[in-house]
């Protein structure tokens, strides 16, 4: 559900946003490195919890 | 009689021991005369013979001699030095479209398919197509990490599979509180890359879904053309969304700024938020102070 909320981290994201929002023309939002430049994928992000069943999904897609 | 007419003959022959079952032997033929073009050097035909010798046992069902001969036309576009082309690449994406994706063999004939596009072709990481219909097929044989890996660099296509791979994913967990581990894989993963339009595109995607589907209270923060979700009980989400914006600025101020509010809950990210800070907000990462080392190196005259 969608309505106007009010909490000390709704107030810092809304102070945020303006503040970050003025500044974030450096870079647009639709900007990407071309793929020809990228020389560094970052750090390995550790594995989840939760195992994944393809077959279920396989199944979760043929179901809906 | 001509080269293309020889190499149609054994294609038919080869074509009949498969139709009568006789697999082993039609392996044996096709690898033999595939090695005497190979060693005349007739990489063309070669090449020929064995993309459709290979898809010919795909349509049989024989994986297992499917993906030997997929690995051997890899040795001869590594021997010929087949160059990155849309000709080259599209050859191996029909015989991965081809193959079972519960193929024991399939995590290596991807990094094989990729590591030739890796030598022969511009990009660092292998070709971003290939990278696509890789991405797609190890995802759909449930070898997630690996399909991650590959749908991060692939095509525009593959954000949208990325997103799919990890709803169906955090689905399966069956805890909604979980949404900000999963969340927070492509919003790294992208801006890691610089990839701001995916990263977006990721949250985009992935947020109306969850709105949808967990009715989790939320709403629409909009300022100077930048949109997020506040969500009152999923901090993380907030904090990701606040990450991309903070990223653009690429002022390390803003950026100290919000890992401050957030610590305490953010400290399972500490390796990924210190690459972004390098690479976004030029803030070095701080080595860890060998006191014994600075002793010696000023007894000795160093630094």
């Amino acid at each position: 559900s969608t309505r106007t909320m009010s909490s000390p981290e709704k107030e810092f994201i809304t102070k945020f946003v303006a503040l970050a929002s003025v500044q974030a023309s450096g870079v647009s939002a639709d900007a990407k490195v071309p793929q020809q430049n990228v020389t560094n994928l970052g750090v390995a992000l550790p594995p989840l919890r939760y195992r994944y069943d393809h077959r279920r999904a396989k199944k979760n897609a043929t179901d809906s | 009689m001509s080269s293309s007419s020889k190499l149609a003959k054994t294609l038919a022959r080869f074509q009949a021991r498969i139709e009568s079952g006789d697999f082993y032997e039609a392996h044996q033929t096709l690898r033999t005369i595939a090695n005497r073009y190979v060693r005349s050097k007739s990489y063309n035909d070669a090449i020929d013979l064995i993309s459709q010798g290979a898809e010919a046992f795909l349509k049989a069902k024989q994986g297992g001699s499917a993906t030997d001969l997929i690995f051997y036309l890899l040795e001869v576009y590594d021997v010929a030095g087949v160059v990155v082309s849309e000709v080259a690449v599209a050859r191996l994406v029909q015989l991965l479209a081809s193959l079972d994706s519960d193929e024991p063999n399939i995590k290596d004939v991807a990094t094989g398919m990729n590591n030739w596009s890796v030598k022969f072709g511009p990009y660092k990481y292998g070709d971003p197509y290939l990278h696509a219909v890789i991405g797609s097929k190890l995802a759909e044989g449930g070898h997630v990490y690996e399909a991650e890996r590959y749908l991060v660099l692939g095509t525009h296509d593959s954000l949208d599979q990325y997103v799919a791979l990890l709803w169906e994913w955090f689905l399966q967990s069956g805890d909604t509180k979980t949404v900000g581990e999963f969340f927070s894989r492509p919003i790294f993963n992208y801006l890691f890359i610089g990839n701001f339009q995916n990263a977006y595109g990721a949250k985009d995607k992935f947020l109306s879904k969850f709105i949808e589907y967990s009715r989790a209270e939320c709403e629409k923060v909009i300022k100077n053309g930048f949109e997020m979700w506040y969500f009152k009980d999923y901090a993380e989400l907030n904090f990701l969304q606040l990450l991309i914006l903070t990223c653009q600025t690429q002022n390390a101020d803003l950026f100290n700024n919000l890992k401050a509010h957030y610590a305490g809950s953010i400290d399972q990210y500490s390796g990924q938020l210190e690459f972004l800070g390098q690479e976004h907000f030029g803030i070095k990462i701080q080595k860890p102070v060998n006191f014994m080392q600075d002793i010696m190196s000023g007894l000795l005259g160093g630094k």
